[in-house]
């Protein structure tokens, strides 16, 4: 490798490599799945094979029923959905607020 | 960008630059357990908006423990902790772990420091960038297996198989609650990373006669090393 940034902490470990990559913020923005079935986001640019999507929960958990469940999540190109319950069920679905982060890791 | 760094490496890769927010790891150690949920209190509070991405390191001799809640503890600019909780009370939850935002801040008294337009930190020494190895939000269900009192075990690996480097880790917060099944009902979910296949593993308790939806989406398996850990 001829290009790119070498770094050290203070212990003169390598901590980032002129071949490292790191994750690259591609949205972050809040979300609820209260009230709603579910949504499509955009993400231009966004595939799987070299983006992730990722559900952070924003509150703490405070009870095991569905409403406080992971919402359904399915990676595409170009968007990601977000489902309160599994595709195909009528029934209660989750309520939960969280943050969607969707990252590039290559190019 | 009229101004500022940006770093390319030869495979054409932006490394950093002065436009881009990079996950950058802020918090590091150990959590280990006296019951079956493991609290850590971080060093000094993580005062982003958003929770901090958690990454841990299931420790290799317990790695048969399945942890189904990952609570954040603290509330938002103030975060300051997180409690890991194993689906089973007689396990003890230990490992490894580093906490990780996009935001960067003044850690180091040497080294460098990258501030975007707004004057926001965007690169410190003492808060490198969490460096990407892998991730695949892909999985494959395998089928169940009995679990005592509590009905059966069905679960998936991830599609990508790879060992867990020492200081590797895998993103918790993902797997931070249960999921929803056809009927309505909360059902636990659980992950590991399993040594023995070095694959990602979810496995959701249910009973076999409701069992859940074979199809569980595109949860994210996503990896990142902390080198000297």
């Amino acid at each position: 490798m001829s290009f790119g940034l070498r770094t050290w902490n203070e212990e003169g470990v390598l901590e980032m490599d002129t071949d490292s990559f790191t994750y690259q913020v591609m949205y972050n923005q809040l979300h609820s799945m209260d009230g709603v079935n579910g949504f499509t986001v955009q993400i231009p640019g966004f595939t799987p094979d070299k983006c992730v999507a990722c559900i952070l929960p924003t509150n703490p958990q405070s009870s095991e029923f569905a409403t406080e469940a992971m919402p359904f999540i399915t990676q595409g190109n170009g968007s990601v959905t977000l489902l309160s319950r599994v595709a195909g069920s009528k029934d209660i679905g989750s309520k939960v607020a969280f943050r969607l982060l969707a990252m590039r890791f290559r190019n | 960008m009229s101004y500022g760094l940006k770093v390319i490496n030869d495979d054409n890769y932006i490394q950093i630059d002065s436009d881009t927010p990079r996950l950058c790891a802020i918090h590091n150690g150990t959590y280990s357990a006296g019951s079956n949920t493991a609290i850590v209190t971080f060093p000094t509070p993580i005062t982003t908006p958003e929770p901090p991405c958690i990454f841990i390191r299931n420790a290799p001799e317990r790695a048969g423990e399945l942890y189904d809640r990952l609570t954040i503890t603290g509330s938002s600019g103030n975060w300051t902790g997180f409690q890991i909780r194993a689906n089973n009370v007689n396990w003890r939850p230990a490992g490894k772990w580093f906490a990780a935002v996009f935001a960067s801040q003044a850690q180091s008294t040497y080294g460098m420091r990258l501030w975007d337009a707004n004057g926001g930190i965007l690169f410190d020494s003492g808060a490198t960038p969490v460096i990407v190895t892998k991730s695949n939000s892909t999985w494959s269900y395998q089928g169940s297996v009995t679990f005592p009192s509590l009905g059966a075990g069905f679960y998936w690996t991830n599609n990508l198989s790879a060992p867990l480097a020492e200081d590797e880790y895998f993103l918790m917060n993902p797997f931070s609650r249960g999921v929803v099944n056809r009927n309505g009902t909360y059902l636990s979910r659980g992950v590991r990373f399993n040594y023995g296949n070095n694959r990602l593993e979810m496995y959701i308790i249910a009973f076999p006669r409701n069992p859940p939806q074979i199809d569980q989406g595109n949860p994210a398996g996503l990896f990142a090393r902390l080198p000297g850990t």
